[in-house]
């Protein structure tokens, strides 16, 4: 029996950061996704079904937690990880990003892919 | 729906609508462009695109390693920033001092290898209590301390970290067998941006930042930092912990 491939989607409106990281996680073996508005995953992200969403918070229309509570109003899609990718070092955000569930509030600056690696490891076979 | 209590007024991202606070829009701006240069070029470092020969490898190296400069300067300068504007945030929890120093020295294996020095780690007067702290800044004190030890001490030195258990508070100090700090520049170890010539000389990337970081995070975590240090002898860094806040 083959193994399913798992399926990361990343949400980044950033292209020079959105593009890499995609093509990373399929150079290690996943089915990735890039998605560059809220809107995009409203639409995108209940037909994928990811097993782990990573969510920018600065996007072009929307604040990306928003976009986190929004999708969590959905039961199913509510239990999908999402670990926030931002550059935003703000107290308050964290907060919020905690109260919704999000397992982890990382800074891109501090993490290269290989930390990357371990984290979505954790997350992909904690589910 | 309880988000809309989370996330107060207005859909609008545009980041001004976060945060009108100038050092963290600039760091943000600032850090945009440094994780691009970073993942770029790891991904290309880790022949994943195809093959690379000694020179291109070296020379990517040289872009992730100033890239790492610039990354770790906007930290500072944005800790210096929250400090300078008494903004420090503690996120106090139950904390065992001696793992995370564990964890840090597990963490810095590669450069303690590359370096060649010996590290020791005692416990005095244990077992040590649980210190009500914020874990996050412990660690970057003990990483700041640990790695200018490393840095400024020959190989084959010796690296000691010991933890001593106080009445009410736990003094944590990491001594060197390194260069030393001149008596005439010792007053001024702890300014924004000094570096002493033998740091300049061991490790010219440094910010200057590191020190004036650390002493003022422990002077908000309730503790103390001072060191001892005789040129050519080595240096050992002090501070405490209480342990309730």
């Amino acid at each position: 029996m083959t193994k399913q491939k798992s399926r990361i989607v990343v949400v980044e409106d950033e292209q020079a950061l959105q593009s890499v990281m995609v093509e990373w996680l399929q150079s290690e073996g996943h089915e990735a996704y890039g998605i560059t508005t809220g809107a995009q995953a409203f639409e995108k992200i209940p037909e994928i079904m990811p097993d782990l969403i990573f969510m920018d918070i600065i996007l072009p229309e929307m604040n990306g937690l928003e976009v986190v509570a929004r999708l969590k109003a959905d039961p199913k899609i509510a239990k999908i990880p999402v670990i926030v990718m931002t550059n935003l070092a703000l107290e308050e955000e964290r907060k919020k990003a905690e109260s919704l569930g999000v397992k982890e509030y990382l800074i891109k600056t501090d993490y290269d892919f290989a930390s990357l690696n371990k984290i979505i490891k954790k997350y992909l076979n904690a589910v | 729906m309880p988000f809309k209590n989370i996330l107060g007024k207005g859909e609008k991202a545009s980041i001004e609508n976060i945060t009108s606070d100038f050092v963290t829009l600039a760091s943000h701006q600032l850090r945009t462009p440094l994780s691009a240069i970073k993942w770029n070029t790891e991904i290309l470092l880790s022949k994943k695109l195809g093959k690379l020969d000694g020179k291109q490898t070296k020379y990517l190296q040289e872009i992730y390693r100033s890239n790492e400069r610039a990354i770790n300067l906007v930290n500072d300068l944005l800790d210096v920033s929250r400090i300078q504007e008494g903004k420090i945030h503690l996120d106090l929890r139950p904390t065992r001092v001696e793992d995370v120093a564990e964890e840090i020295i597990d963490s810095l294996q590669t450069l303690i290898k590359a370096s060649q020095v010996s590290i020791d780690f005692e416990i005095i007067n244990g077992p040590l209590p649980k210190v009500e702290t914020d874990q996050e800044k412990l660690k970057r004190i003990i990483v700041n301390l640990l790695s200018n030890s490393i840095k400024y001490t020959h190989s084959a030195g010796k690296i000691k970290i010991t933890i001593v258990k106080n009445k009410r508070h736990l003094t944590i100090s990491v001594k060197d067998s390194g260069v030393g700090i001149p008596r005439t520049e010792q007053q001024k170890v702890f300014q924004k941006f000094f570096r002493s010539a033998n740091a300049m000389r061991l490790s010219p990337d440094g910010s200057g930042l590191g020190l004036f970081i650390a002493k003022s995070l422990i002077d908000a975590m309730g503790g103390k930092m001072w060191f001892d240090s005789k040129q050519d002898k080595g240096t050992t860094f002090f501070f405490t912990l209480p342990y309730k806040l």
